[in-house]
């Protein structure tokens, strides 16, 4: 926070919301420049007494508002509003409405809501894309234990031995800890673990995170061990 | 939304009062017309029974699944006419990138936006550019110089 940044930069800030107030402080904080743009005249206000004088009323939509904040030497637009279709077009108008020198480019990144629009927000220039609703949506991909414990040999055919896939779930008691402390006895094997795009055998060593995928050959009381360190959540 | 055999089809988003005369008018030439706004009780406007009960979507034209329940995977021409420009030109850009509709025409009542979008390959027409432009006229006396060329941002193609 004291400490500045390896270099100063000039971020324009479209919308005062929430997401642009604690942007601003942040990069305020950082000892970057900054100005806010904010169309509500209440809303400046409010936001001033609270920044110091780093918010402007006006449209960063429009080329004049952008030209008065500076847009020609910004380094980055944030565009930050609720609305997709505003902070589509001040990345469009931020990047084809001014001419810069050669060297000087503004990087434009967007918040988009509807994760329908995230392909063309890419198509069309927006350098960086963040939207809210997919992040939490790839959250709710790894965190939810699905399925618990699947069965890959269909139980009960194989006397005692199962071969079963598991995901680590968020809260897994053994998030984060050696694979050999599950205390997984002889007949009972992981035998590929898939991280990301990677596959490989565990060595006992290996540490668990939430998200792998095991693959494991065990018997009942195996299974049961699994259940409990790897599921998480009471599962 | 469905096209018989050869008939041309548009896709109007905005039934405000251009929305509506829009449809009005293609209807008349026998053109296959959908009109989508945010608010049902704006296609009140609409004078055809027709197109009023059979040919409307309530919902946001920016959102690809609402143009695509109006059809406009089969749509020739797309009409962004809302009253916010940037609503315009969020579907505009899906209508064309997206569903790469033959005819996208959005209305922008920023000049400069206008401008800009020209150049990006956005067709539209600036109506305040147009009523200052026939007010000033009407009231030197001018002739409507440049004609509309003018006011429609040329079609370039956009990579």
């Amino acid at each position: 926070m004291t400490q500045p940044t390896k270099q100063h930069q000039y971020f324009i800030i479209g919308g005062g919301g929430r997401v642009g107030y604690f942007l601003a402080r942040s990069l305020l904080a950082a000892h970057h420049e900054v100005v806010l743009l904010e169309k509500d005249p209440r809303r400046v206000a409010e936001l001033n007494r609270e920044l110091g004088d780093v918010v402007e009323r006006g449209d960063a939509c429009e080329v004049k508002t952008l030209e008065g904040a500076g847009a020609v030497r910004a380094d980055y637009l944030l565009a930050v509003t609720g609305e997709d279709e505003d902070n589509l077009v001040m990345c469009q108008v931020a990047k084809a409405g001014f001419t810069r020198k050669p060297d000087k480019v503004c990087r434009t990144i967007a918040r988009v809501n509807n994760i329908a629009n995230i392909k063309l927000f890419e198509q069309l220039g927006t350098d960086v894309i963040v939207s809210p609703t997919q992040n939490i949506l790839d959250a709710i991909g790894t965190e939810i234990p699905l399925p618990t414990v699947a069965h890959i040999s269909p139980p009960g055919n194989s006397g005692d031995v199962h071969l079963v896939e598991v995901r680590v779930a968020g809260d897994a008691a053994a998030r984060g800890k050696p694979l050999a402390t599950l205390g997984l006895q002889k007949p009972n094997e992981v035998i590929l673990l898939i991280r990301g795009t990677e596959n490989f055998t565990p060595v006992g060593a290996f540490t668990l995170q939430a998200g792998d995928k095991l693959f494991a050959v065990v018997n009942d009381k195996g299974q049961q061990i699994l259940q409990r360190s790897l599921l998480g959540g009471q599962g | 939304m469905a096209k018989p055999n050869g008939v041309p089809s548009v896709c109007i988003m905005g039934c405000g009062r251009v929305g509506a005369m829009l449809a009005e008018r293609f209807h008349d030439l026998h053109y296959a017309v959908h009109v989508i706004d945010l608010n049902a009780e704006a296609f009140g406007r609409l004078n055809d029974r027709e197109v009023r009960e059979h040919h409307t979507t309530q919902g946001d034209g920016t959102d690809p699944e609402v143009l695509e329940r109006a059809g406009i995977g089969d749509a020739d021409i797309f009409i962004a006419v809302t009253n916010g420009d940037n609503r315009n030109i969020l579907a505009a850009q899906v209508a064309k990138r997206q569903f790469e509709v033959k005819k996208v025409i959005c209305r922008i009542y920023d000049p400069k936006r206008h401008e800009i979008y020209g150049k990006l390959g956005i067709q539209s027409i600036c109506p305040t550019i147009i009523g200052a432009d026939t007010i000033f006229a009407a009231v030197t006396g001018e002739p409507l110089g440049a004609g509309l060329a003018l006011y429609v941002g040329e079609e370039q193609r956009g990579s």
